[in-house]
């Protein structure tokens, strides 16, 4: 039974999963169970915001609901490889790209199982409340903006919804991702002609001019990244003195499509210093509130997000 | 190596993952009737059940997996 406050369209998305997965049945009632009203409000308006993005179709929600489920078991399946192999499966970018990015028709269901994760992933949900609450504070008056690695769009839906003058760049691999998120802000009552898109693989170009932006977003990108220092170097040029960057990343985090592995949250800000970087607020997290401590001896997923500004 | 051997043995597992009294576990048993069989527990049951077993258990197989009478069934099959 859920609670009274939950949304009609989240509510849909529920009632697929429940009926589907008795795993997820129990977690995601468990989430809703505790959740507070501003969490409630929250994956509502996701939900709400990716079937408009979708298209608004009758069968939008379990649509929605089987992404989810299809994401969390790969998740699932990486993570008995990587209990296994003490290693992510994957290693080459390449591969990645021709299992994944390359796959337009896998890729639309990835980026919408991925979205689903903001809201029953509550290590997801404190990435973007640290977005919102710690680092869109910080970029009010900027006005030239880009993302690398877009995803499902909702980050930047909200960084031109809550940043008004802001123009930005979209860079992704993949045109699923790039069409999601502009479809994403349209749905956010935002008009999509604030952005650019550019499709690119940003190990080989980074098409922005040096020095040019107020705000980077590069959130969960860097672990898709086998030249994962040359290109957190590379992005540093093209910020200016006071421009800020929020950054997020995983260690011990096996993914599909995750290829550079931290083990900890000090390889992570050596990562960032040696590429330039300095932190300036930062925010760690777990599964299941084990203590940072533990995740790290014991190899568990830790994730960690951060404001940063070149060094 | 009998189905009796075994069903005993990954009570055993079961009950010392899940952190359940063995009692509680039977042919029935599946991730809806223990609370504590979430996913997570799930991934540490298959790592638990191939050393118990000596067994390699593919990720592909072990998501199939839906209760507990088709995790005995299947390591049946291959002890």
């Amino acid at each position: 039974m859920l609670a009274s406050d939950v949304g009609p369209n989240l509510e849909k998305v529920v009632e697929y999963i429940v009926a589907k997965s008795a795993f997820q049945k129990k977690a995601v009632f468990r989430l809703l169970e505790n959740g507070d009203p501003q969490y409630l409000e929250f994956a509502e308006l996701v939900v709400e915001r990716l079937n408009r993005a979708l298209g608004n179709h009758e069968g939008v929600h379990a649509y929605l609901a089987d992404c989810y489920l299809n994401y969390t078991k790969a998740i699932r399946i990486e993570e008995m490889y990587f209990a296994k192999e003490n290693k992510y499966r994957q290693s080459e970018f390449d591969k990645v790209y021709e299992e994944i990015y390359g796959n337009n028709n896998y890729m639309a269901e990835y980026v919408a199982g991925l979205g689903m994760t903001q809201i029953f992933w509550l290590n997801h949900y404190a990435i973007f409340r640290f977005f919102l609450d710690q680092f869109l504070p910080l970029i009010q008056g900027a006005r030239t903006g880009a993302e690398i690695g877009v995803g499902h769009g909702l980050f930047h839906s909200e960084l031109l919804r809550l940043t008004p003058g802001l123009r930005t760049t979209l860079l992704d691999i993949s045109p699923v991702s790039l069409d999601t998120t502009r479809k994403m802000i349209a749905a956010a009552g935002v008009d999509p002609e604030r952005t650019t898109s550019i499709l690119c693989d940003v190990q080989k170009e980074i098409p922005l001019e040096d020095g040019s932006l107020d705000v980077l977003l590069m959130g969960e990108l860097i672990e898709h990244i086998q030249e994962g220092r040359a290109v957190m170097t590379k992005l540093g040029d093209k910020m200016r003195p006071d421009g800020f960057c929020f950054f997020s990343t995983a260690a011990n985090a096996p993914a599909q499509d995750h290829i550079l592995l931290f083990r900890d949250t000090g390889e992570i800000r050596s990562f960032i210093a040696a590429c330039g970087w300095k932190i300036l607020k930062e925010q760690t997290g777990t599964i299941n509130n084990i203590s940072l401590e533990k995740a790290e001896r014991e190899g568990h997923n830790i994730n960690y997000v951060a404001v940063l500004t070149k060094a | 190596m009998n189905n009796g051997y075994v069903h005993q043995k990954s009570i055993e597992v079961f009950a010392r993952i899940l952190g359940v009294d063995p009692a509680t576990i039977s042919v029935d048993s599946s991730p809806a009737t223990i609370s504590e069989w979430d996913s997570l527990a799930h991934v540490q049951l298959i790592l638990e059940l191939e050393k118990a077993f000596d067994i390699q258990i593919s990720p592909d197989q072990a998501m199939e997996f839906e209760n507990f009478k088709m995790v005995t069934d299947w390591i049946s099959t291959q002890v």
